[in-house]
């Protein structure tokens, strides 16, 4: 469905991202590992066309069925941007306006995207079912709900407009882990029941590795390996890649006591 | 042992930053230049005045409303006085009340603001109704009131001034220590065993400047212009002293006729008000990270 | 078996109407010793450690150091106190002020209670310190903006070292650091420990760092103690609910 070639993001003379290739079908995910500064955030913003208007020059193809996204219009991103691309970020109520009740901001978003009535309120109910929120959620303001309800409200708003991508930047690192587990757990079930690509971003390479179909493994800028996720988290080519798996603390092993 | 490298190179000059940013904001480069010529001007003002003792208690009936040019590069007043001279001493008068007023204001305000934010509390409460009161004073009628009882002068105008300025800072100071308070550093500094004075003298204090600053400026010119219209209005300087403002009162029956006596001292207050506000602008983006990064 | 260093007996804080911490009881023996405080957000597990530093005032319970209530402790005794327990927080709550130098900062301490005169042999001090937690004397000239994250979180616990304490509560050390940076952080307050024979708290939400660094620990939920223990048994067989909702939500590389 995504296609990147040759994706190069540069702040000036400092390239921020070098993606030599990237792909993405439906009803995949793609994990994008790295630690801060690797250039994983860059490269979600490049593909979802925000990358110019932060002041970055961006390089070489991202394709959607086809459709050669890079110098597309303006006017073309905003159609694509919610109603075929979403987004989820890390701050939850980072996408929510604060002004306005969730479910009033719901129907507007939808509304921008040609989708209004019977059919925009039967999208919503639908979708808020979908991410196991209830409807009474719908009179509360953003900081009324907690980390988890709005995350899970922004996909609820991807699963409506019926986005066939899914870039999710480090979704869960605000949650608790319990809160964490049911994110994960209900984009697995996006996945399965609406056939959803999704690009997952992360710096925790237990979650990618619970999650993710293939990872693409980034430092400095660059991609360091790619590959399916059980093989690249079992049995890593790269020294870097090895490196992130010792440093991840597991249970069990190296025990002070 | 593990070495980890140093990230940075040697720590930046702070003055060649100031350089950049200067560059980079041209208006406060600007509104600096203005404020650097007028103190200047005000301290060298018996050194670059023709006509020094114009700024006393003297007269020239000879050389009463000359228009601009000659002798006179501004012209003269109603009493022979060179307006020029007058308006150069007049920039030590107004500079002077400036400064004094935003001494005693912030003197005043800062340490009690900080001390109402970070202790809270009934001492925070007991504070800021002190602060309301003194807030609900207008400094016209204040200086009107001084004015009576007392006699109207450039001194007493500025005293008006500085009593209804202090409780903006006091204000400002404490939502800076509120913020402040909060600050993983002030815990850490408690948790020390920093007694709390030193707490706040040597975090609550420092980080709570910059916006103080930034208003010092700002409200430079505001002053400026309370002691021009207190000056204008017969509460504050009087005749002989220069002041601006009470030039502007003396020569405004004589603006059709005589123009230089009342328009030679406003565009004075113009000037450096711009200038103190082109400074404030300035100040207040280069002290605030998140602002007018992008410029 | 030695008195325990801290000791929290029934503990409750309460802000306004919300009661953030209820009935919590626990000790930390001397060390070489870590004890873990296990949560999620709203467990109550950092209104705990400013509770046990006097920071936050009680509403019920006491906390005592070395068998005396903290709160009955006068001026100077306090001071002792405010030495012997010291508090790391995590990097993200600008632990380090950022208007003042990375030495100054370590060094706050050490004048505070006037441990060494201002001068070289206290400037020694903080290089020494430095070196210690992994960093350069030169980054005491530094400010904490051109430090890195992890390097910024090394100069907090030299801070809290300079007075030599025997108790440590790191509340989130290493919640704002890669992985990677995560990893040599843990490193560093193992060596401490052993060097020091430091007796530590360690407040996470992350329960492989507190079974890496903790001899026991206690599970919080809502402000209670749901679990305790060593942490190997609390981890390998929770007996609560909750623990084990816990431990199953924890992503694994299998």
């Amino acid at each position: 469905m995504i296609a990147v070639r040759d994706l190069e993001v540069a702040f000036g003379d400092r390239v921020v991202a070098r993606v030599p290739s990237l792909e993405l079908a439906g009803g995949e995910i793609v994990g994008l590992a790295g630690e801060s500064g690797s250039g994983k955030s860059q490269t979600a913003l490049a593909v979802l066309g925000l990358s110019r208007s932060l002041g970055a020059r961006v390089s070489g193809s991202i394709t959607l069925d086809g459709e050669e996204l890079l110098d597309a219009s303006e006017a073309r991103w905003r159609e694509l941007r919610g109603r075929r691309i979403a987004m989820v970020m890390q701050s939850p109520r980072g996408s929510l306006n604060p002004t306005l009740r969730l479910g009033r901001f719901f129907l507007r978003t939808l509304a921008l995207h040609g989708i209004e009535g019977a059919d925009a309120e039967a999208r919503m109910r639908a979708a808020l079912a979908d991410v196991s929120l209830t409807d009474d959620l719908l009179g509360r303001y953003p900081h009324q709900v907690s980390g988890g309800q709005a995350q899970r409200f922004a996909i609820a708003l991807a699963v409506a407009l019926r986005a066939d991508v899914l870039l999710c930047d480090e979704p869960t690192s605000a949650l608790d882990v319990t809160v964490q587990a049911q994110v994960v757990a209900l984009l697995k079930r996006l996945r399965e029941e609406h056939g959803t690509a999704m690009l997952f971003i992360s710096h925790d390479l237990a979650v990618i590795g619970d999650l993710a179909d293939r990872v693409v493994v980034m430092r400095d800028g660059a991609v360091v390996e790619a590959g399916a996720t059980s093989e690249v988290l079992h049995t890593p080519g790269d020294a870097y890649t090895r490196a992130l798996l010792d440093a991840v603390p597991v249970i069990g092993q190296r025990r002070i006591a | 042992m593990e070495t980890v490298p140093l990230e940075v190179a040697p720590s930046r000059a702070p003055l060649k930053d100031f350089g950049a940013a200067l560059r980079r904001q041209p208006l406060m480069a600007i509104g600096l230049g203005i404020i650097v010529v007028l103190v200047l001007i005000a301290i060298f003002a018996p050194l670059i005045a023709p006509h020094p003792s114009d700024a006393g208690n003297v007269t020239h009936p000879t050389e009463t409303l000359l228009s601009p040019g000659g002798g006179h590069l501004l012209g003269t007043d109603q009493l022979g006085r060179d307006v020029l001279t007058r308006v150069l001493y007049g920039a030590r008068t107004s500079l002077l009340i400036v400064v004094v007023v935003l001494a005693i204001s912030a003197a005043i305000g800062v340490p009690l603001g900080i001390v109402a934010g970070a202790t809270g509390g009934w001492v925070d409460d007991v504070i800021m109704r002190i602060t309301d009161i003194f807030l609900a004073f207008p400094a016209l009628l204040l200086a009107l009131a001084l004015a009576t009882v007392l006699s109207p002068s450039a001194e007493h105008a500025a005293l008006a001034i500085a009593v209804t300025w202090w409780p903006w800072y006091a204000r400002l100071a404490r939502g800076s220590a509120l913020a402040i308070a909060q600050r993983g550093y002030v815990e850490a500094a408690r948790a020390l065993g920093v007694p709390k004075w030193k707490v706040l003298a040597r975090h609550v204090l420092p980080n709570a400047l910059p916006p103080t600053i930034v208003q010092l400026s700002l409200d430079a010119a505001g002053i400026m212009l309370t002691a021009a219209a207190l000056s204008f209005l017969g509460l504050g300087a009087q005749d002989p002293t220069p002041e601006w403002g009470l030039m502007v009162n003396q020569g405004q029956g004589l603006l059709e006729t005589n123009w230089w006596v009342a328009i030679v001292p406003g565009v004075a207050i113009i000037v450096a008000a711009v200038g103190f506000n082109l400074l404030g602008d300035g100040l207040r983006t280069l002290l605030d990270p998140k602002a007018g990064r992008r410029r | 078996m030695s008195a325990p260093l801290l000791t929290a007996a029934s503990i409750d804080v309460r802000f306004g109407a919300v009661h953030a911490v209820r009935d919590v009881s626990f000790e930390l023996p001397a060390g070489p010793f870590g004890l873990g405080l296990i949560g999620e957000s709203g467990s109550g597990k950092s209104t705990i450690a400013r509770a046990l530093l006097g920071l936050t005032p009680l509403a019920g319970g006491a906390v005592a150091f070395e068998g005396k209530d903290i709160a009955s402790l006068r001026r100077g005794d306090m001071k002792a106190f405010r030495r012997a327990a010291q508090l790391v927080m995590q990097d993200g709550t600008e632990a380090l002020d950022p208007r003042m130098r990375v030495g100054a900062s370590v060094a706050e301490g050490i004048a505070a209670h006037d441990l060494l005169p201002r001068g070289p042999r206290r400037t020694a001090r903080v290089a020494q310190l430095l070196e210690e937690v992994g960093l350069l004397p030169e980054h005491a000239d530094r400010y904490p903006h051109e430090l890195s994250g992890g390097q910024r979180q090394r100069a907090t616990i030299a801070r809290a070292l300079a007075v030599e304490p025997q108790v440590l509560i790191l509340d989130e050390p290493t919640s704002a650091l890669d992985v990677t940076v995560q990893a040599r952080i843990l490193d560093l307050i193992r060596r401490l420990r052993t060097e020091r024979s430091l007796s530590y708290i360690l407040i996470s939400h992350n329960l492989a760092v507190v079974d890496q660094l903790c001899d026991t620990c206690l599970v919080l939920k809502d402000g209670a103690v749901v679990e305790a223990g060593p942490t190997a048994q609390v981890l390998d067989h929770p007996q609560h609910h909750y623990t084990q909702e816990l431990r199953a939500a924890v992503p694994e590389i299998a």
